[in-house]
């Protein structure tokens, strides 16, 4: 809610208003009027206020200046852009993740361990957009094995899966790096907590084998943490987006609000930042939630 | 440490260097340039032209030398705390402390003396037939305006032009005088040009040097990030204070804001405010802080409230002492090694944060070059030239890294 009111009245504070803005100075001023009018602009800005938070609940998020087209339409149909390339994001910050904290933990305190974990600083800190470039450089340009830009080739749009993974395969590693550098820092951080503890060492000295015991002890027993930052890392990964998707000319949300934000449509930012913030929110809930299910001291508390 | 700020003196130092720092921002630059410009024709010996703004030069020196000194002491004092208490064999990593504080500190250096260390001043363009995306080390052509004479004195038209002539190697500027026809040259403007200019880090698009642009682009970026880093300490100290000193409902109520500001999604509210504000370099700094003041206010609420459980917080108030007071001679300087990593943490995310904004077109406006710009102009011609990017890109993750690591090294909270 303190979401809505801040990014409604920043909307609405802001110099010149949409009327105006999307008008040629040809148009003429009763035309222009009539404009307002039609999107409301004319009556005072808590009944706006109201009336938008009234439209909102109702699933409308009013109609796009630029697009002409209602928002929610818009958000439908770049969504899933988005979801398709953060989906696998997701999935290879995990597995790299985890499987850079298993080679490194196999030995704590081995050089492996403390190249690692420096070397997942270093790339923790790199900025996204120069990671991209980098590969954009080496592996299109440079090797040719991947196209550099857009969702699917040109003229074969939705056709095969194939050309859709290729294509994938630089944002999504763009995406994926740094934050599968973040998490395994913070993974390597609780897996060192989690095996100085007794059953570790009980289940080592069963005889069990390092990566059962990584699997079934240190890994299950790191995961709570694991999973709220996986949480916060949707947020991140919704960053990320915006800075990816230009990059790549990928056709998702973060390239969206950039292009709405040039073309001043304030509908549709408002849509676009109300979108990240519920997405935000609610990976944060699941986060928590999956907690609860995985972990019976959260639930009883 | 304990000696730093715990005076008010010592404060009001700190809060007066902010305000200079933030408030005047462009004229410290101003006076920035103007001095160097300065220093460079007196060491010449080329021009005792006194050029205009001997009150900006004046500011810039003392303001960035009282920044240096304090950055300096209080690095190199925390570090030396921090390896006294751990005895020093706090897993010696890739990235030597001794390192990361060098890259920092060069970084810094170069971004404040930006005007002395470039090739060509930033914005001269290359012939555009023949020096267009010149790989580096390439030779070209580059023409240089020296521009208006905006004070109408002659005396800022002079300077400049001698500054460029310096720069160019002197003998092979030529100053475009009047030509056959005996036509004068436009009043005030003057074009000079020399043939066989290096491009170390090779050409733009537009036929700018690169490395210039890179290094001019480290002021505006580098400076963006510590102005916006110093006033997100200011907002985040202060809430953080009060939060833990100011009774039960001010922390509830303080700690309910941060969460709430924690939740919004960052880039998207950033990127919406600096596009409907313009793009000034002072809206980056506010909007930047605004967005970056929470971790710190949480910092250091959280060793507020231990803090205050001490004894000698506890004797300070059954003497009576007031709790500004309290704040700032008993919590301050304990606080200060958190705040010095929250900061270098903050200053890190605001170069990143300004860098993805200028990347998307919505940074520092060009042609002035700030390192995200840079790299989005870059990647209209990455296929022709990958050394656009690749160079302010490194400039970049060269001070993320180093300031990443050095925070890292300094106790958290």
């Amino acid at each position: 809610m303190g979401l809505l009111t801040l990014v409604f009245f920043l909307s609405r504070l802001l110099p010149g208003d949409a009327g105006t803005l999307f008008l040629s100075p040809t148009v003429s001023p009763e035309a222009a009027e009539r404009l307002r009018v039609q999107f409301g602009l004319d009556r005072p800005v808590p009944v706006q206020y109201i009336l938008w938070i009234r439209a909102l609940l109702e699933g409308n998020l009013g109609l796009s200046f630029s697009f002409n087209a209602p928002v929610r339409e818009i958000l439908a149909r770049v969504f899933p852009n988005t979801i398709i390339l953060a989906i696998p994001a997701l999935f290879l910050e995990m597995l790299l993740a985890v499987g850079l904290v298993a080679v490194a933990k196999r030995h704590p305190g081995s050089t492996i361990d403390r190249l690692l974990s420096r070397g997942t600083l270093v790339v923790y800190a790199l900025p996204t957009f120069w990671l991209g470039f980098i590969l954009v450089m080496v592996f299109s340009y440079w090797l040719g094995v991947f196209p550099s830009a857009y969702m699917w080739s040109a003229g074969s749009e939705g056709s095969s899966p194939v050309d859709l993974v290729r294509h994938l395969v630089l944002p999504s590693l763009t995406l994926a790096i740094p934050g599968a550098a973040g998490l395994a820092r913070y993974l390597a951080s609780t897996v060192g907590d989690v095996e100085k503890e007794e059953y570790v060492l009980a289940g080592t000295s069963m005889g069990l084998t390092h990566w059962t015991v990584f699997r079934r002890y240190i890994l299950k027993n790191s995961m709570a943490p694991f999973i709220s930052f996986m949480g916060t890392e949707i947020g991140g990964l919704l960053a990320g987006a915006l800075v990816t998707e230009t990059l790549f000319a990928w056709p998702g949300m973060g390239r969206l609000a950039v292009m709405a934000i040039f073309a001043r449509d304030y509908p549709l930012v408002l849509g676009c930042t109300l979108l990240a913030g519920v997405v935000v929110i609610v990976g944060n809930l699941m986060a928590d939630i999956l907690q609860a299910i995985l972990d019976p001291r959260v639930r009883l508390e | 440490m304990r000696r730093l700020i715990p005076t008010p003196a010592g404060l009001g130092m700190l809060v007066l260097l902010l305000a200079l720092t933030v408030l005047r921002w462009a004229r410290v630059w101003d006076g920035t340039i103007s001095l160097c410009l300065g220093v460079a024709l007196g060491l010449t010996g080329k021009g005792e032209t006194v050029l205009p703004g001997m009150y900006e030069q004046w500011i810039a020196v003392v303001v960035w030398w009282f920044f240096l000194i304090f950055l300096l002491f209080v690095v190199v004092r925390h570090t030396s705390r921090v390896q006294q208490r751990n005895n020093v064999s706090s897993s010696p990593g890739l990235i030597p402390r001794r390192l990361s504080s060098l890259v920092l500190a060069t970084m810094l250096f170069v971004s404040l003396t930006s005007s002395l260390l470039v090739p060509v001043p930033p914005n001269v363009q290359g012939n555009l037939l023949n020096s267009r995306l010149l790989p580096p080390l390439a030779r070209g052509m580059l023409i240089i305006d020296i521009g208006e004479d905006r004070e109408g004195d002659g005396t800022s038209l002079e300077g400049r032009f001698r500054f460029l002539q310096r720069k160019l190697l002197d003998s092979r500027v030529v100053l475009s005088g009047p030509d056959e026809k005996g036509n004068e040259p436009r009043p005030g403007v003057s074009e000079g040009s020399r043939n066989d200019f290096h491009f170390l880090f090779g050409s733009d698009d537009a036929g700018r040097d690169v490395l210039s642009r890179a290094i001019a682009g480290a002021r505006v970026s580098l400076g963006i990030g510590l102005a916006a880093a110093l006033a997100s300490l200011l907002i985040g100290a202060f809430i953080g204070l009060a939060a833990g000193l100011g009774g039960r409902w001010m922390d509830v109520l303080l700690m309910r804001l941060t969460d709430l500001a924690l939740a919004i999604p960052g880039i998207f509210v950033a990127i919406g405010l600096v596009a409907f504000f313009g793009q000034s370099i002072l809206t980056l700094v506010l909007v930047l802080a605004g967005l970056g003041w929470m971790g710190t206010a949480r910092i250091v609420r959280g060793q507020v409230l231990v803090l205050r459980e001490r004894e000698f917080v506890l004797a300070a108030g059954l003497l009576g002492v007031p709790a500004w007071r309290i704040a700032v001679r008993h919590l301050v300087p304990n606080l200060l090694p958190v705040l010095v990593s929250a900061t270098v943490l903050q200053f890190a995310n605001a170069v990143l944060a300004e860098a993805a904004l200028g990347f998307l077109g919505l940074g520092v406006q060009p042609p002035t070059a700030s390192w995200g710009n840079m790299m989005g102009e870059a990647l209209g011609s990455l296929q022709r030239g990958w050394w656009i990017g690749l160079f302010p890109g490194a400039m970049l993750a060269s001070v993320l890294v180093a300031a990443h690591s050095m925070a890292e090294d300094s106790p958290g909270p």
